[in-house]
Formats: structure tokens, sequence, C-alpha cells
């Protein structure tokens, strides 16, 4: 409909060539997960730096691949036009849904069906019914069977049969579209994604709230669930950014990716920035007010203890620094400092899971208490997320392997080529 | 114009919905151009008082007559005393602050429109922002009202503001109700601006199309002498984008600090971390319904229907159902994390809330903002007008439940059941709620008749022929206006903060 | 075109018309390519990419913002620091009086507020409006320009002006060029107007004028009565003469040979610590003939034990505690060493000066010498400064709490040697080992 856009040809596009690469995410995954366990059988202490460790890597690389899934079928709730260009990519990232779905059977569920409490304290009979060291707690006895190991399990499956199955049906039909060009597809999708999205919602709520919130079994907040999905699509959009540019470099996105999307998916970045420090604000700063013990413990050995410096860290890092780094539009249109900047974000985005998850690792089930027990960063940790980080290249680029890197048969593929920032 | 476009087929199949590959037009109509436009939205302001429109002239008696009880109430509220109110132990907070919450509520959605809209590139916004912003302006006035005359001694209110007086005192900022004071006066006024700075180019064109003295002064002075200079343009832009940039947080930050005066407490029921975010949903949500119960007739009375097009009244209605489900989605997670938590107040709170004594508000609630907007997943009923209105209705007595549920029901059944009671306005508090219904619609008929309703300037960016064709020395910037459809992801200007 | 023998010092500029978005753009080139500093574009909105075709440079507007930003910023929390945290410090809900989380939302509306009002008047003030006398609006074609008509104007102070060089420029692609006169005109508004907005003017200043006179003036006459239905109700208050009864007072006394439910303090053990039967002690503060060793004959029967009516087990013990740590920890410190936040707080400002009396060690050998019922009378009634607390602490709660006293005074008598090897021994702080250190200010 455009005469002036020449639309990228399909043999230009074709992300070729990344077997190799993949495999080697296979093999560098499983390699690091051995030495993460053995540096968990290191630690004498019933895995369970381990499983912590894993746990971080495990929800960094699902928050990115959720992220990816909201990406994707926002783009058609709101029909979206400029994001076309990218699109493909994220489909991609969902690719690695089912290669985590392996990760949190291995290290979440199938050790909490079997008894090991490793992980979540609830899981100890002891710990929920007194017994042992402990007096035993009343408020997770009033949940009654929602902390049933088996019911956990289930629902762990079920969030993720929700987001392969969401995943594979956005992927697909844009997948078919690359060979038909049916603009019906479009429609199908753009129909079916306010269910989407519904579902998306919900399962992802319930994911956090049963994969980190439960961590301490007794603290609770409605907005976690919000909370977790900021971190979410703000590691999303840096990733997307790297993602990109790795492909434009390698030729497959070469022309077709403007600067103008890069400085798009900057002001998503920075408006989420500024997004995840209202959220995690106000969640904070409610608690703080109110001074309810039963709600405060969790922050209280948060910021009153040894890991004072690291949330203070958190709080800069996390919102101060990248909202001022990102507020320029200079930032953001050049992509060597954009990127610096997607990694700066993701090392951050990181961190704010390991505040969320190692504090918990010596609470409850009889490690000490957190407040004087400081951060115990070490190799472990950086083995988990090598290790989670192969699997989930795998994943993704075994999704992509061969198939264009961009959605080539999209009807609005040209007004996301022609688009400019003003 | 359907959106099923019967021409739109691929294949042989035809399309069932609006053809992807082509933008609806978003002012409809075959020969529109910018003289059509210009002509459409100010003979609205300039046909003479006399032979202004039947209904508007009926809908302006009512209100006035309405303003005029509000405004008889308020000398019998400030002469008598709060007393005059159902408020009393231990429902200190009664319908006042309720509607307090609900205007500001509805004041939400014309800064939304404006700014986030604008930051997201939806260019059909331009139909409808000017009226919306109007709404926010005379909603938040009306909210301002209610805490206003709350206070008791109205003559003290300067007591308020940081001001220095006569007992040497300070106010106390660690309090969410001053965080209210300034959050409220903030976006009042920097809506104001936002509002007012949107309009002075349409003030221009008012004033060069004006034919007697009196209008030629008045639009005139408020023109501050526009003369469409491109230099103009240019700063104005960037002041625009940069006004957008920061409403956008300052709109996040509104509701959440009127959140904030409930949340900061330990009230059951009040004390949860969601409710920032879900108070601005739930702020838009009542937005969009207050806008739709009002641009529906007033396309309608002023023909302004080719300009503020099913298309748009489609969207809103989507927005409408999107937001209805986040502030479902903060009900269900307020149930669910009541028994999760395992406190017995919160529990008991919210079954007071579905099963107690206000059970019939807080099933007026659900059914209203969760249930019903449920029929915009169809099409067709988004396109019926008579449907769109009434769903918009009810939305906005939804919400006026929701904000009555979460105020009473809470302070009714609080810790000690000794203190419970059960709260009864009088027929002050019904009438005065009632009143600012009259100031309202008496702001905003005066808006609608005397001031452009519609964002000339902005709806002609966004027509087809505001784009240059041939000879442009940047590359693509004509490539994003194909013939006959303006793309929307193309024009008006996107913007990041501080753009330097 | 218009009279082509005007001499360019009388005109303001030459003005093209053009019909549409492209003719407009091209024009603007040539004018651009050709030189020219003084002219402008006129549209009815926005034309994108005219910036590029004009050469107009970026506007500094996002930095002035910016800076406004910063000084929001600083205003915010100046503004914060300095009411609550230093001029007027007060106490509420146990927040610190300089509170950053408390402080934020104020903080961020400032911000906006500055940016917000720095855009709008800072994008006024760089446009240098209002302005309303312009001469382009003296031409009835350029009224078009706010409708759907595009224009040029090349303005003589331009210092390559040439009339008809500029003519022939503007002329091509467009569908009218003329010239424009300069503005002789004096006023543009009516002369009403002036008088009107100047009397507007001055009249907005007497309130300001009024409130700065009130805060350096002081007034003999009473004070100005609002609605003074609420300054003067019809009411008597409590403890006022009032004519209206017989005996001259507002307040009724109790029906003779009547007790109020609850009041009827026959149990002497309980409710005043003394032997069944006894001569019953003032409710009074303190009166050194009743108590310790320097009691006088009329010494009452203090209660050695306790009242048949509470049964002393760990569940009263517990209690005792609780109502201990709530009521009496404050000024006697938690382990009854009379450390307590409040002794501390008036140790700090050296409170006696003003006649205040250190509380007491309760586990020294003067407390350990009165008996339960003395214990019980004073936390009843007090005793030198310290208040009485029959009316905040039950009967039977003042009781646990003297058993719980007895119990820190056991525990005080322990020797320190007898603790267990791995326990480290520290003695308890009294109030002269703790006067020295300010940052034990909020121990306890």
């Amino acid at each position: 409909m455009n005469t002036s856009i020449e639309l990228p040809k399909r043999d230009q596009v074709i992300a070729r060539d990344l077997a190799g690469p993949a495999k080697a995410g296979l093999v560098i995954g499983v390699l690091a997960l051995a030495a993460t366990a053995l540096f968990g059988l290191g630690y004498g202490d019933g895995m369970r730096h381990f499983g912590h460790s894993m746990l971080v890597a495990l929800l960094f690389f699902l928050a990115i691949t959720i992220g990816a899934l909201f990406f994707t079928v926002l783009h058609h709730l709101t029909s979206a036009g400029w994001s076309v260009v990218v699109r493909r990519v994220a489909e991609a990232i969902t690719g690695a849904f089912p290669v985590l779905f392996l990760v949190a059977l291995g290290v979440l569920v199938i050790p909490v069906i079997m008894g090991s409490s490793y992980i979540y304290d609830w899981a100890s009979h002891d710990f929920v019914y007194g017994g042992g060291d402990f007096p035993g707690s009343e408020l997770i006895q009033a949940k009654g069977g929602y902390f049933g190991s088996l019911f956990f399990g289930a629902r762990i499956c079920f969030y993720f049969l929700v987001w392969v199955g969401l995943s594979r049906f956005f992927a697909g039909q844009s997948l078919a579209q690359d060979d038909d060009q049916d603009p019906s597809r479009t429609l199908k999708m753009q129909h079916r994604s306010g269910v989407s999205m519904v579902l998306f919602a919900l399962v992802t709520t319930f994911a956090a709230f049963d994969m980190s919130m439960s961590l301490n079994a007794e603290w609770f907040s409605t907005m976690y669930g919000v909370y977790f999905f900021a971190g979410c699509f703000w590691s999303f959009l840096a990733t997307l950014a790297l993602a990109t540019m790795w492909l434009e470099k390698r030729g497959n996105l070469k022309g077709v990716v403007s600067i103008e999307h890069y400085h798009d998916i900057g002001k998503l970045l920075f408006a989420f920035t500024f997004f995840w420090s209202y959220v995690s604000f106000s969640q904070f700063m409610l608690y703080w007010y109110a001074d309810i013990p039963e709600e405060t413990h969790w922050f209280h050995y948060r910021m009153w203890g040894e890991w004072t410096n690291f949330t203070l860290l958190l709080a800069a890092g996390h919102f101060l620094i990248p909202m001022l780094g990102l507020m320029s539009r200079h930032v953001k249109r050049r992509r060597g400092v954009f990127a610096a900047w997607c990694i700066y974000c993701l090392v951050f985005q990181f961190i704010d899971l390991y505040w969320n998850v190692m504090p918990e690792m010596v609470n409850g089930v009889g490690m000490g208490d957190p407040a004087t027990t400081g951060p115990a960063f070490g190799m472990i940790d950086i083995t988990a997320m090598v290790s989670v980080a192969g699997l989930f290249l795998f994943g993704f680029l075994n999704k992509l392997n061969g198939k264009p890197a961009l959605a080539i048969g999209d009807p609005r593929l040209p007004e996301s080529l022609a688009f400019q920032n003003v | 114009m359907t959106t099923t476009d019967p021409s739109a087929s691929f294949g042989g199949k035809p399309l069932k919905g609006q053809d992807p590959r082509v933008r609806p037009a978003l002012v409809e109509g075959e020969n529109e151009s910018f003289a059509t436009v210009t002509e459409a939205v100010a003979k609205v302001s300039e046909v003479p008082v006399p032979s202004t429109n039947k209904a508007w002239i009926v809908g302006f008696a009512i209100s006035l007559s309405l303003l005029g009880m509000l405004g008889l109430l308020l000398v019998h509220l400030i002469t008598t005393g709060v007393g005059v109110w159902g408020n009393n132990n231990p429902v200190y907070w009664g319908w006042p602050i309720v509607n307090f919450v609900f205007w500001v509520g509805i004041g939400h959605a014309g800064t939304l429109i404006s700014a986030v809209l604008f930051l997201t590139r939806q260019n059909w916004r331009t139909g409808v922002n000017r009226a919306a912003e109007a709404m926010t302006i005379f909603a938040v006035v009306c909210a301002g009202m209610f805490p206003g005359v709350h206070i008791g001694r109205v003559w003290v209110a300067y007591w308020l503001f940081p001001l220095p007086n006569q007992m040497e005192m300070w106010p106390n900022f660690r309090s969410p109700l001053l965080w209210d004071v300034f959050a409220v006066s903030t976006y009042a006024s920097v809506s104001l601006l936002f509002w007012y700075m949107g309009m002075i180019p349409d003030l221009a064109t008012l004033r060069d199309r004006a034919v007697n003295t009196p209008r030629k002064i008045a639009y005139g002075i408020a023109a501050l002498g526009w003369s469409g200079s491109s230099r103009h343009w240019h700063r104005y832009e960037r002041a625009y984008l940069l006004l957008a940039a920061l409403a956008t947080p300052l709109v996040l930050s509104v509701h959440s600090v009127v959140s904030f005066d409930f949340a900061v407490s330990q009230v059951p029921g009040w004390h949860t971390t969601i409710f920032p975010p879900y108070f601005v949903a739930g702020a838009i949500f009542s937005g969009f319904a207050m806008v739709l119960t009002l641009m529906v007739p007033a396309r309608q009375f002023f023909g302004l229907k080719h300009i503020i097009t099913m298309n748009h009244i489609d969207v809103m209605c989507r927005i409408l159902m999107a937001t209805g489900m986040l502030v479902g989605y903060a009900y269900a997670i307020e149930f669910f994390i009541a028994w999760y938590g395992g406190v017995q107040y919160e529990t008991f709170a919210f079954v007071n809330r579905a099963f107690g004594n206000y059970w019939w508000a807080y099933w007026i609630m659900v059914s209203c903002n969760v249930i019903f907007p449920q029929i915009f997943w169809s099409k067709k009923l988004r396109r019926n007008l008579w449907v769109v209105m009434l769903v918009s209705i009810t939305t906005n007595i939804g919400m006026w439940f929701e904000r009555f549920v979460i105020t009473v029901t809470s302070l009714s059944r609080d810790f000690v059941p000794s203190s419970w009671g059960y709260f009864s306005p009088t027929w002050v508090d019904m009438c005065m709620f009632l009143g600012s219904f009259g100031l309202f619609f008496t702001l905003f008929l005066l808006f609608l008749r005397f001031l452009p309703t519609v964002a000339i300037a902005e709806v002609k960016t966004v027509m087809p022929q505001a784009h240059a064709h041939g000879h442009d020395s940047h590359g693509s910037s004509d490539s994003h206006a194909p013939s006959g459809a303006p793309i929307g992801g193309g024009s008006a200007a996107p913007a990041s903060k501080q753009d330097a | 075109m218009s009279d082509q023998n005007q001499n360019s010092s009388e005109i303001h500029g030459v003005v093209g018309y053009y019909s549409d978005v492209d003719g407009i753009m091209n024009a603007s080139r040539k004018i651009r390519d050709a030189g020219y500093k003084k002219w402008d574009a006129y549209t009815p909105f926005p034309v994108h990419g005219i910036d590029e075709a004009m050469g107009t440079k970026p506007t500094i507007l996002p930095w002035i913002v910016l800076g406004m930003g910063l000084t929001g910023l600083c205003v915010g929390l100046g503004l914060q620091w300095f009411t609550n945290a230093y001029d007027y410090k007060f106490l509420i809900s146990g927040k610190p009086t300089w509170s950053l989380p408390a402080n934020i939302p104020v903080t961020f509306e400032v911000i906006i507020l500055f940016s917000a009002y720095t855009a709008f008047f800072g994008m006024l003030a760089l446009n240098k409006l209002p302005h309303l006398s312009n001469p382009l609006h003296k031409l009835e074609r350029f009224k078009r320009v706010t409708d759907d008509k595009f224009a040029i104007c090349v303005e003589s102070k331009d210092p390559n002006f040439d009339l008809a060089r500029v003519s022939k420029l503007l002329g091509v692609g467009s569908e009218h060029v003329e010239t424009c006169p300069i503005d002789t005109t004096k006023a543009a508004l009516p002369i009403w107007f002036h008088g009107v907005a100047a009397i507007l003017t001055c009249a907005s200043f007497i309130p300001l004028a009024l409130a700065f006179k009130g805060r350096f003036a002081t007034s003999e006459k009473p004070q100005y009565h609002v609605w003074p239905d609420m300054d003067f109700q019809r009411k008597r208050k409590t403890q006022t003469a009032w004519e209206g009864f017989p005996d001259g007072r507002a307040m009724r006394l109790p029906v003779a040979g009547t007790v109020a439910t609850g009041e009827l303090r026959d149990d002497f053990e309980l409710y005043h610590g003394v032997a069944q039967g006894t001569a019953v002690p003032a409710s009074v503060r303190y009166d050194a003939a009743l108590f310790g060793s320097a009691a006088g004959a009329d010494r009452p029967e203090w209660l050695a034990g306790f009242p048949a009516a509470v049964v002393v087990d760990e569940p009263f013990l517990e209690r005792g505690r609780a109502r201990y740590g709530i009521y009496c920890a404050v000024c006697h410190g938690n382990q009854g060493n009379g450390v307590g936040a409040v002794a501390l707080r008036a140790e700090n400002l050296d409170a006696a000066k003003w006649g205040w009396v250190p509380p007491k060690a309760l586990h020294s050998d003067n407390a350990k010498a009165y008996s339960n019922g003395e214990l019980f009378h004073i936390a009843s009634n007090g005793i030198s400064t310290m208040a009485g607390y029959s009316a905040q602490v039950p009967a039977k709660d003042r009781w646990a709490i003297v058993a719980y006293i007895r119990a820190i005074q056991a525990t005080q008598a322990l020797d320190p040697s007898a603790a267990p090897q791995d326990v480290e021994f520290q003695p308890v702080p009294t109030i002269d080992s703790v006067r020295v250190s300010d940052s034990g200010a909020d121990g306890e």
C-alpha cells in the first residue's frame, strides 16, 4: 500500500545457523547446573543455598520470558503498529517457556512433592505444625491446603501450561503468517488477545505469590503480583533491545530496525523504571507507615541489619540512577550507550530478585536471623545464573533458528518500518 | 461508516473486522477539509444565544437550579455545622469523602486522555481530549468542594497550606491528608494549564472568526495574541510534550495519594498495598465512563459525529472494559490476600463487605463495575449508543458505590465491636451530592456552549491533508501518510520526558 | 499584490499565502535557503517537518524545565524539613520528624508543580506572549491562517529585505502575496479595559495588605465571632457555676445513698491494700506518716501478702509483666532499674531544676522494704512527682504489677557468680551509669 517503503525479502531476514549457539547454550547450561549442584553440596546446608540461587536465576529468566509474552499479547490487544519489527524477537523469547518449565519442575515442584523444604519453609511439616525446634505457625496452618505440596505442584504446572499455550498460539500464528501473509490471522490474534491478557494477568500474579512471596509464607502483600510484573516487563525491554541489536549485527534485521524503534523501547524502559519505583515505593511506604508487625517484618530484616546497604543500593540503582540516565533522548538514540543501559537494567533486575529471595534463605528454617546474616554472594550464584541463562538461550535460539527474525507477513510491517519519533 | 469494510478481503475470503492493512480515518466523511472541521466546531459557540439547542437550554436550566440548591445547602451547612450530615461515630468519613473520591476519580480521564494517550501516540484522542480535560477540571472543582467544607470552619481553610499563621504552626507533612492537599491542588492547577494551553490556538481561531466586539475582545484576550507562528508552534509542541510527560506521573500520583488517605491507616479493608494502582485504575474507569456519558449526547446535539466517531466510542468502551477488569482484579486479589494473610480483622472486613449490613452496596459495586462492562466484549454492543450510555451510567453508579463500600463498611465495623454502627445519610447529604452534579453540569454546559469543544488544531494534524507529500527533503517523513488514511502510529508527536 | 510603491520602512513585511502543506513547506525552504532571518511561517496547526524546512533550532525550554524541576526537589524537601523537622517539631504517629518516606509524595508534587508551571510560562515567555497587537492581525486575509490557510511573512527588519525579491520568492506556488503595513493604532483595547484592569490589580493587594497589617498590629477589640453559636453554646460546662440550680452548681451530685455500678469498693484488701475492716488511708499522693519506717502511730495496717481476690500464679505474673511494660517501664525501665525513656529524657534535659524527682530503681533496698499494700498504694495514688495510676489501671492489674515488682526484686538479688559459665554477666545500668552517654537515649 505504500510504495516508498521497501519490504525486506524473506531470505534477508532468516536467522540461520543458530543451532550451534543453541546447543552451546544447552551444554553450558547443563554443565553449569552440575557445577552449581556441586557448589551447593559444598555449603553443607541441605542444598538450601543451591535452591535459592537457582530460584533467583529461574525467576530472572522467567521474568524476561513473561515480559516477552506480555509484549506480544499487548501488541495485539492495542493493534500496535510500531512494534511489528521487534515482535518476532519477543515471540522467540517466549520459546524459552518449556525449558524453564523443566527447570521449575526440577528445582521447585519435584523436591517439594518429595517432601523437601530446602526452598519453601512451608513444605516442612515441623515448621508449620510445630516440632523439633519450631513452635509452628498458626498463620500458615490457617492457609490449610493451599500450601499442600501436590496442590502447589499442580498450580505451577498450570501456570506454565497457560504460558506455553499462549506463547505457542501467538508465535504459531505469526510464523504461519510469514508464509501466507493472511491478514485474518492478525484479526484472529487481536480477537483472542483480550482473553489471553486476562489469563496472563491472573496466572502471573499467582505465580509471583507462589514462587516468590511464599518464601516467607507468613508475609503477604496484595501488590506483590504487580511488583513482580513491573520487573518482568522492565527486564524484558532491556533484553529485547539487546537481542535486537545482536540480530541486527548478525545481519538478520539489518536496515529493518532503526534507531526510532530503540528510542521507543527506551521510552518504555524509562516508563517502567518509574512504574517499578512507584509500585515498590507504595508497597514499602504503606507497610512502613502503618507499622503492623506481621507486615513490617519482611521489610525489617531487609532494611535494618546486614541488608541495609544492599537495600539502599537497590533503591538508588533501580530507580534514581536509571531514571536520570534514561531521561535524555540522546541516550536512547545511540545504540552503544543504550545497550550499556540495558545491561545495567538487567543487573539491577537481578539485584531486585536477589533482594527478594536471598534474605529468606536464612529466615525460617533454622539458619539464623536474616538481619544479622547479610548477603552471601558466591560463585554458586554466578553458576546458577549461567546455568539458567544457557538453558534460556537454548529455548530462545532454538525457537528462532531457521525462521525469519522479522514478522514479514504482518500487514502492519510497512507502518512499523516507516515508524518515526517526532 | 462501519468498520467491517466489505471490500476488505484476502485470498477471496472477506475479513471479519477492520482490515489491519489500513488504519481507519479519524475524521469521517467524504469531503472533510480543514475548513469544514473549523466550521463544525466553531459554529457550536457561534450560534446566537436564542437559537441554542433546546436540549442545552433545558439541561442548563436544570443544572443551574441544582447549583442554586447546592449554594443554599452550603450556607445551611456552614452556618449550622457539619452535624447536618449523617457523619457520626464511628463513620466520621461519610458521604463527603465518598463524593470527594468519586469526583476526583472522574477527574482523571481528562489528563489521562491528553497526556498518556498523547505519549503513546493514540491519535484518536484528538476528538475527545478537549472535552475530557474540561470535564477533569470541573470534576476536580466538585471534588475540592467536599473536603473544603468538611473541615467545619471553612474560614480557616488556609491552615491547610504551609502559610505562616498567628499560632506559629505548620501543617503536618507526614499526614496523607496534607499530601492530598498538595496532590489535588497541583493536579487541579496543572490540568488547568494543560487545558488552557491546548485551547490557545483554538481560541485564536474563534477570535479570527468573531464578528462582534465582545467576542473579539473576550477571545482576543484569551488567545494571548496567538498568531500560528511556526516558531511559536515549535516551543508550544515542546512545552505540550513536557506537560504531557509531567502530567502522566501526576495522574498516577494523585489518586495514589487519595488511596494513601485510606491505606496508610490500620483500618481493616483500607490497609492493603494494591490500593494505589487499584485506585488509579478505578479513577480511569470512572473517568472514561463519564466521558462517554457526556460525549455521546454532545456529539449528537452539536453535530460532531464525524469528528467524535463510532470508532472513538468503540475504543473508549474497550478501555472501559479493560479498566473495569483491572478493578475486578483488585477486588479479587484483596479477597484472596485477606484470606491468605490470615489476619482475622481483614478477613472479617471482606466477608462483612460482601455479606454484612451493606451487602447490597457491595453487590451493586461488583455488578456495575465488573459484570456489566463485560458486555463490551461484543462489538455490536460497543456500537449501540443506548447500551453504551446505559453501561457508562451504571459504571458511574458502581464507582460511587465502590467508594461508599470502602469508606463506610470499614468504618462502621472497626476493631471494637462496641463502637459498631450503621451509617445513614441525611437529606442534606443527598441533596449536596445532587447539587454537585448541578455545579459540574453548569460548568460543563457553559464550556460546551462557549469554548472550542474539540481541539480543532489537533484534529487537523491527524487528517491526511496535514502531511507534506512531495519534495520532502528528509526521507521517509511523508511515507506514513498513505493516501486516504493516516496511520495511527505515525503523525503527532510521541514523547519522552525531557527530550532535550 | 497591493501597493508596490510603498516604502519598505513603512511596511511591517510581505506576506505570502498558501493553500496546502506542500506549498508552505516548499516556500519555507526557499526563504531559508535565501538566508533570511526575520521571517516566520504561520499555520493553523503544527506542521510536521516544518522546523527542518525553516531551520528552527531546538528550544532550550526542556533544560529550563529540568532546572526548575530540580529547584522544586530542593524546595519540596526544604519546606518539609524546615516546617516539620526544624521550626515546629512535633511527634506524630511515632514517625521521626524528618522522615523521608512520608515526605516523598509532597516532594514529588512540588517537583511536578514547578516543572509544569515552568513549561507553560516558559513557553509563553520564550514566545513573547501575550502579545496582543500584532500588525498581521490587521490583515483580513490573515485571519484564515487559524482556519485552513498557510502564510509566510518576511519582515522588513531583515537586513536582506528587498521588497521585490521577497515578493517574487513568496509568489512561487502561493495563492496571494500582499504587504503588511506597520500598525499605527495605539491601543488594540478600549480605554475602559485599562482602567478596570488597573483598579482590579490594586484591589487585589488589599487583602494581602490587611493580612500583613494583622500580623504586626495588636487590637483591643474582642475577637470577631463569625458564627457565635459555635463559640457560645447553650450548655453548661463541668465544674462551673449556674444559678439555675439551688446550690448554684452546674453539676449534680449523686443521689444520696447510691453507688454507681462497680464503685462499691468494699473489699479493702483489693482496693486499698489494707486489712479488711481497718482504717482506709486517704487517696493522697504521699504522706510520710503512713509509710515505711518513718510511719507514725496511725500507720494503716498495710497488707503484707496479696488480697484474697487475686490468685498469684504464672498468668498473673505475665499479666503484671505486660501491664508493667505498658505503664511503668517508660519511667522505671524494663529492668526496673529506673532507666526508662522518660527518665533518660529528663536527665538529658536536666529536669531536676524544675523539681523533677527521678524514678527510683525498684530493686533498691528502700523499695524492697515497702509492704505490698504500700507498693499498691503508691501505684494507685503516686509518690513525689509520680502520678497515680488508679484511673488507668484496674485494681487487679495494679496488684499484678506489685507481684511483678516483687519478681524483679527477687531476680535482682541473684548472685552473679552463680550464673552459668557461658553467660556473660552484665550489671544492670543505673541512671548514673547512663547519664553521660547520649547514645543510649533510645535505649530500653
